[in-house]
């Protein structure tokens, strides 16, 4: 009977074989840096062949230095007797190093396990998030994380700005502390579709400040989902309508004075010259009131124009947030 | 009830279409003077001169008009020789010597007499509303204390809404008349 499960490959063999199929590149070092093993991910990771690698210097392969490097992990875990790893950049590739000692049955240090993974994917990972929270820091706008069921876990700098709570003072909160009582009930509505997965755009709504106001704000609210497409948090981003519902207000102040100082005043104007022409072709009026009658109305039109330009004038000046080149024009400038 | 009608003294706010505003003042200054009262005129859109032909035109009786003409030297820069029932002021934007023409001329009064405003709309183009209701507030009192008629017109829509909230408040009727 044959033994069908024996190996065809001797136990040193499989090891062998089994150390040169993993992808991350392993050395095995003596006490005093030498290496010993590596396995063939070495060879590819320093593109030079195997045999080359062998009874090298770790420092000489890989740093081009003639000692060891400041910081060595290799160095380090001698001393420690401890696992010990750090992060380095070859070429263009990042690599996690992780140095494990091997100790003696008498405790002594016989060699290490030098170990480096390619970190290239967490690193990007990282930089983005990086990245990221850098926008999220620095933009004008709240933008709030939350778990769920409606409690902070990120709050920014804008949304501290906002709603006068500082990121201390909220993270773990639940959001509803922020919202009127009379719209608690629509919040825990919204919360509902988020947890389904659904995106919520711009709604307009209000929320409470610290020191007690109200403030207008346009939210949109998207949930962040996991690999299996469960909600596992809430993105919130708002925006401040405060300056949209000034210029709002301006614009209605505006079109109420434009109706009241060019509208009417030029129907007054329109009427009285119908009349003083009526007037002169009936034989009424002669041409001297003609004209006395024409230039009170000139007049009448100059003035319009004049308050017009300072209607303009006085918008621009109390409102910041005209282009430069309306705020030009609006105010008569070259 | 209108100025027109009442029998006793009294300050009204005539509301009226743009193309009625000479005609409502015609009117009412025909009846007034057929009552035998005198007649201040405010006027800041019609000049006096051409108000003058309208109501000799409509027979009215001139000795019992006084005007006080707010535009015609502002838009020609000089006033004409010839009338001397007029008291002409330098600026309809100028409340101060308005204010003091119409103290002047009360004081001269002679019998039952009226103060015809025209108009506060035509004023809008020159000043402020908020000045405007501080000037009619001014006005209102003297008459009151006076115990005369006013009469103030305006254009429809010829004031902002808090404009018109605050002179309706103070005279004691407002009458709009509409385009026939």
């Amino acid at each position: 009977m044959t033994d069908t499960n024996k190996p065809a490959l001797s136990e040193y063999e499989i090891l062998k074989r089994t150390f040169d199929a993993i992808e991350d590149p392993i050395f095995y070092m003596a006490p005093d840096n030498t290496i010993l093993h590596a396995n063939m991910a070495s060879a590819t990771l320093l593109n030079i062949p195997l045999e080359e690698i062998i009874g090298k210097r770790c420092y000489q392969l890989v740093h081009h230095t003639p000692a060891n490097i400041r910081g060595c992990p290799f160095i380090l875990a001698k001393k420690t007797k401890k696992r010990e790893s750090y992060t380095i950049n070859l070429g263009e590739h990042w690599y996690q190093v992780s140095v494990d000692p091997i100790i003696g049955d008498n405790e002594e240090f016989i060699g290490a396990v030098h170990i480096l993974r390619n970190i290239d994917s967490i690193k990007k990972i990282h930089e983005l998030r990086a990245i990221l929270g850098a926008i999220i820091e620095t933009t004008p706008d709240p933008i709030i994380g939350e778990t769920p069921d409606g409690h902070v876990i990120s709050w920014n700098k804008g949304a501290e700005e906002t709603l006068g709570y500082t990121a201390e003072e909220m993270i773990g909160e639940s959001i509803q502390r922020i919202i009127p009582e009379e719209l608690r009930q629509q919040h825990l509505e919204t919360l509902k579709k988020i947890q389904r997965g659904e995106r919520v755009d711009q709604i307009e709504t209000r929320r409470i400040k610290k020191e007690g106001g109200e403030i207008e704000l346009s939210l949109s609210l998207s949930p962040i989902l996991d690999e299996r497409g469960i909600t596992t948090g809430i993105a919130v981003i708002m925006r401040d309508l405060t300056e949209i519902r000034k210029a709002e207000r301006a614009l209605l102040a505006y079109i109420t004075e434009a109706a009241l100082r060019l509208k009417n005043p030029i129907e007054i104007i329109a009427h009285s010259l119908e009349e003083i022409t009526d007037l002169h072709m009936s034989g009424d009026i002669d041409d001297e009131e003609l004209n006395t009658s024409i230039m009170i109305q000139v007049r009448h039109a100059e003035k319009v124009i004049e308050n017009i330009r300072e209607l303009q004038q006085s918008i621009v000046l109390n409102l910041d947030e005209i282009p430069q080149s309306y705020r030009k024009f609006l105010m008569d400038e070259e | 009830m209108d100025v027109i009608e009442a029998e006793e003294s009294g300050i009204y706010l005539y509301i009226s279409d743009p193309a009625r505003l000479k005609q409502t003042n015609l009117e009412i200054v025909t009846s007034l003077t057929r009552k035998e009262y005198a007649c201040i005129i405010v006027t800041t859109n019609i000049p006096s001169s051409l108000l003058t032909k309208l109501y000799t035109k409509n027979n009215i009786p001139m000795d019992r008009i006084h005007f006080i003409d707010a535009i015609t030297k502002y838009s020609l820069g000089k006033v004409p020789g010839d009338q001397p029932n007029t008291t002409f002021t330098s600026n309809p934007g100028n409340l101060t010597e308005l204010s003091i023409a119409i103290s002047e001329a009360l004081k001269r009064r002679n019998g039952d007499t009226a103060l015809i405003f025209d108009s506060i709309s035509t004023l809008l183009i020159y000043l402020s509303s908020p000045n405007i209701s501080k000037f009619i507030h001014f006005i209102t009192n003297k008459i009151r204390l006076l115990d005369i008629r006013a009469v103030y017109l305006s254009a429809e829509k010829g004031l902002d809404p808090l404009l018109l909230t605050q002179i309706s408040s103070i005279v004691d009727e407002v009458v709009e008349q509409h385009e026939k």
